[in-house]
């Protein structure tokens, strides 16, 4: 989930800040210009790492501040492709399921990564999921702050530094505003199997403390009748695979 | 500018103090050693070739921009992550006073936010002796840094999760090497909060069956 970056930046410290020692200004600039934001083509940066090398520092002139040119690693959320990881449903829209992971929002399942049968209940917008079995096709509500196991599909970086004005402003009129996008989104799909292989069977995977939601997390009231079924399903994946 | 305001030192300030330079920035050398030979052929060229020669250039100019060099330097686990922002919390919590100015926000919402989701996971109890420990076991599994990563991260205990984090698990790994690697993987990992609060429960649910018999 979190990989090490190397930069190279250079930090300017101003003179009041003159006699803390460089390595802690240093830091703390590197912190306040980069935690919690997202870097083009890298990621979301969580914290500094740790300072490799310090180059000579300058001052300018015009400008009483120091200048250093600053080697350092910085902790950066960046998922791997394939990645399995786990979240919570921030909520659902036509679009897909929305889930975070707390410290980050934009990951979105969209729906035809999720199990099929699947379908979007407009009444309580959520996505459910008809899940078939030999009792009958049971609906799995994928509801609000329900934990959810997924996998990352796809990343998109969009850059969303500013620009100049354009000659298309005196079109749009000034109560639109411009619309906000996320400079870092993730894809990711429910379909956890890999290409070519059968899906695993959902009941198989529910265990105590296993957070793979759909059925240890759905919040019906009627769950506990299916605790017999989620019995007889742990059985399944031998037959499965003597299948294959 | 997309970059926002910089120090007043630009291009000018280089060309007119060139004593500043002192020691073998590569950067700082290279950008006057440019400009001074934009300005020696320069009889004919104008000033506004010379000012866009030099402003053309963003990583040559006095400081430059910020670098990225190498964007997959090494993968961290969970822990430690966990235990860095940790030992970042603690450090902040001695040194006092200047936590909550603005510029410290970010930084302390994105570390609480990343704790409390770590916290969650299974990696909370782990220890650099516990993950030497699974990497050593792990070994003779033969699976690649990501599997291996993967099953730090999450700690699963059924069959079904593992044949999700391992590429091919059907080919690659038969089903007592899968049992086995679970039962590896359940040893030596420290279960989560959440299995915690799972075994409490069904502990619960065990005695209260205990009583009407």
């Amino acid at each position: 989930m979190f990989v090490l970056v190397e930069m190279v930046d250079t930090v300017r410290i101003p003179p009041w800040q003159f006699e803390r020692k460089l390595n802690d200004s240093i830091a703390e600039e590197l912190n306040k210009k980069l935690a919690n934001k997202v870097v083009y083509n890298v990621g979301l940066c969580i914290c500094l790492f740790d300072i490799t090398k310090l180059e000579d520092a300058y001052v300018f002139p015009g400008d009483g501040a120091s200048h250093t040119k600053v080697h350092f690693r910085y902790v950066v959320f960046h998922p791997f492709l394939d990645e399995i990881l786990i979240g919570k449903i921030k909520g659902c829209s036509p679009e897909g399921v929305h889930v975070s992971l707390g410290f980050f929002d934009d990951i979105l399942i969209p729906p035809e990564s999720l199990q099929q049968p699947a379908k979007f209940d407009e009444a309580e917008q959520v996505w459910v999921w008809e899940y078939e079995t030999e009792e009958g096709a049971h609906d799995l509500y994928m509801d609000i702050g329900e934990e959810v196991r997924f996998r990352v599909v796809d990343e998109s970086f969009v850059d969303t530094s500013p620009t100049g004005p354009s000659s298309a402003e005196a079109a749009s009129s000034s109560e639109e505003l411009p619309k906000k996008e996320a400079p870092y989104t993730l894809m990711a799909s429910k379909r956890l199997e890999r290409e070519g292989s059968p899906p695993p069977l959902w009941g198989a995977g529910v265990a105590p403390g296993c957070s793979q939601s759909l059925l240890a997390g759905c919040a019906l009231p009627s769950l506990e009748p299916h605790l017999e079924e989620r019995a007889s399903f742990a059985s399944c994946p031998s037959w499965l695979q003597a299948e294959r | 500018m997309a970059r926002g305001a910089r120090p007043a030192r630009g291009p000018a300030g280089v060309l007119q103090a060139p004593g500043v330079h002192r020691g073998d920035p590569g950067v700082h050398r290279g950008a006057r050693s440019r400009l001074w030979g934009v300005r020696r052929g320069a009889g004919s060229r104008s000033f506004s070739a010379w000012s866009s020669a030099c402003a053309g250039d963003p990583r040559r100019r006095g400081g430059g921009d910020m670098e990225v060099k190498d964007a997959n330097a090494a993968l961290l686990s969970n822990y430690e992550v966990f235990q860095l922002l940790t030992d970042l919390k603690e450090q902040r919590k001695e040194s006092g006073k200047n936590k909550h100015s603005s510029g410290q926000q970010n930084l302390n919402t994105i570390t609480y936010e990343t704790l409390k989701y770590i916290s969650k996971t299974p990696c909370k109890h782990q220890s650099p002796e516990i993950v030497r420990e699974f990497l050593t076991a792990m070994k003779s599994h033969k699976l690649t840094k990501a599997e291996k990563l993967q099953l730090l991260n999450h700690r699963p205990v059924t069959a079904v999760e593992i044949q999700l984090m391992v590429e091919e698990s059907e080919e690659r790994l038969t089903e007592e090497q899968i049992e086995a690697l679970l039962h590896t993987v359940t040893s030596i990992l420290p279960a989560g909060p959440e299995a915690e609060q799972q075994q409490n429960a069904s502990d619960d649910v065990a005695m209260d069956e205990e009583d009407p018999a």
